[in-house]
């Protein structure tokens, strides 16, 4: 591992999805299930649209039955469910840089023996994030919004449509905060697998890695959720072009993408873990030479 | 690593970087773009052509828009690849540069070739056909390369070495020990890479690094490892100076 470009770091991580390919989507295998299971719900037992109108037609108990539903499946899979098979799946690939390979069922024990605290690592992020997204991104664009409406209502037009143009403009402009945040954040896994470091040790750890590179680990992690996400969209271009209606094998290229394409982001996320120790730590280097100090033979040949 | 390994005529083996999915969608990204940015350049120009020149001129500027736009995600890609040598703008920013299965660059049927069969790859219209096909063959090649027998490479930035080795205290005896040539190729190349890379590194990590090398190389030298950071970067870049 040395440092690299951006290109090179995404060859590197589509030749690392490729080398272990079968044990990543294996390993990926419970978070999808459970993307499959969340769907199927949706589909078959309750529909968004149902849970909007039993609310507007007051039937709360309908409505907190579902929401309190929803809510557990969503703590299963931030505390749970997300930790564990994105840690899985990050174990199976730095192995793979590390040249000790491992396999699913080693990732596995490696992660649950430390389960809980990938757990709290994950709902930490969750909870900031979501903090910090409401504060700066929803309620700024709520307000504007209410305020369009207001202006709308007493016949303003020209205004209305200024607020909701100067609410997108804000709106945007402080996205930057969570996404600067997101990205500082984005080695805490590799971070808690490679160095078992976890919840604030790994966060901090993470935000110390990223500083310096983060315009160019942010391009690299929107690039590479670039890929899974054009290739879901491919039925609905289809549906554009087409006319016709293409719901289920979009829902199942949903399924298929998140099953197999989702590992290669883990993939990549452990490529610039490692080239950023490489960059700032010599992580390559002291690699390189602690291979040689094991090897004593070669000193007196 | 995957890569491609071509054996010349005279069986010297040519070693390249296959450029994977990753980059290669990063590079064709920023080329549309360039082909969107360009049409509507030419859209605005058509449109301008109306007010200035009246019908005539305007239906000539018309008929060239049509043909330029109709055709531009293709002749884009072929004449930037016969001038810039088997790159394309999004390709060179990334160093990617086509090159045909025998090594050799890549010419103008070929080019047409490979770009034409784009249209196949490119389907539904998010490159799903070209994305799988590149993922299912260890060279990453899609449809259109295999058609006209080419691939797709890093190209190694071939950067002048400005290590610039001082005199260090250490030279004479360096420079005289009968051990120097005990030196392995791989002690030598990771001392040559530490002192280009030190400067990145933080002064604990460079001497930490610095200290276990030295010492490594004071016990083939037979001698005491030097002490302090500097000292130790002395010796190695002795080492250095003297095995080249």
């Amino acid at each position: 591992m040395r440092p690299m470009g951006v290109g090179e770091i995404l060859d590197s991580a589509v030749k690392l999805f490729r080398a272990n390919f079968l044990a990543l989507v294996i390993a990926q295998l419970p978070l999808t299930l459970f993307y499959l299971a969340d769907n199927l719900l949706d589909i078959f037992v309750w529909d968004p649209v149902d849970l909007i109108d039993s609310f507007l037609y007051n039937d709360y108990t309908a409505f907190f039955k579902v929401l309190s539903i929803m809510f557990i499946i969503l703590v299963i899979q931030v505390a749970l469910v997300y930790p564990l098979t994105l840690s899985a799946v990050t174990k199976i690939a730095s192995d793979s840089v590390l040249q000790t390979p491992s396999s699913v069922k080693d990732a596995y024990t490696f992660c649950f023996k430390t389960w809980w605290r990938l757990g709290v690592t994950n709902i930490l992020i969750f909870i900031i994030l979501i903090i910090i997204l409401l504060i700066v991104v929803v309620i700024p664009l709520v307000i504007f919004l209410a305020a369009a409406i207001y202006a709308l209502e007493t016949g303003s037009l020209g205004a209305s449509g200024g607020i909701l143009l100067l609410g997108i403009a804000v709106t945007a402009v402080l996205s930057v905060i969570p996404a600067f945040i997101w990205i500082r954040w984005q080695m805490t896994f590799p971070v808690a697998v490679n160095e078992g470091r976890f919840v604030f040790n790994a966060v901090s750890r993470s935000w110390d890695l990223v500083k310096g590179r983060t315009l160019a680990t942010f391009l690299i992690m929107v690039l590479i959720y670039l890929i899974p996400t054009i290739i879901q969209i491919s039925p609905d271009i289809m549906e554009l072009s087409l006319g016709r209606d293409f719901a289920v094998l979009g829902w199942v290229f949903g399924i298929v993408t998140q099953g197999l394409l989702m590992p290669l982001v883990s993939c990549t996320r452990v490529v610039v873990y490692f080239e950023l120790r490489a960059r700032k730590e010599g992580f390559g280097l002291e690699q390189r030479v602690e291979q040689l100090s094991d090897d004593k033979t070669v000193v007196y040949q | 690593m995957e890569d491609f390994t071509l054996e010349t005529a005279e069986n010297v083996p040519l070693r390249y970087d296959i450029a994977t999915v990753g980059s290669r969608s990063v590079a064709v990204l920023i080329d549309f773009i360039i082909i969107v940015l360009i049409s509507v350049g030419f859209e605005a120009m058509a449109h301008l052509s109306v007010r200035i020149g009246g019908d005539i001129l305007s239906s000539y500027f018309f008929a060239i828009f049509y043909l330029v736009v109709g055709t531009l995600s293709w002749t884009y890609f072929v004449i930037n690849e016969i001038v810039l040598d088997g790159s394309s703008v999004g390709k060179r920013l990334l160093n990617l540069k086509v090159i045909k299965n025998d090594g050799s660059p890549i010419d103008l049927v070929g080019s047409l070739t490979r770009n034409f069969i784009r249209y196949i790859d490119f389907l539904p219209g998010t490159y799903l056909v070209g994305f799988l096909a590149m993922m299912l063959n260890d060279k990453s090649k899609r449809l259109g390369d295999y058609a006209a027998g080419t691939l797709v490479i890093r190209v190694r930035s071939v950067y002048l070495d400005r290590l610039t080795l001082e005199e260090t205290p250490y030279d004479d005896l360096v420079k005289s020990s009968p051990y120097l040539k005990m030196i392995t190729p791989e002690e030598y190349q990771l001392m040559r890479d530490y002192l280009t890379e030190k400067h990145r590194l933080s002064p604990y990590k460079s001497f930490r690094i610095a200290e276990k090398l030295a010492a490594r190389m004071a016990e083939k030298f037979r001698i005491e490892p030097p002490k302090g950071h500097e000292r130790c970067v002395q010796f190695i870049q002795s080492c250095v100076k003297y095995y080249e």
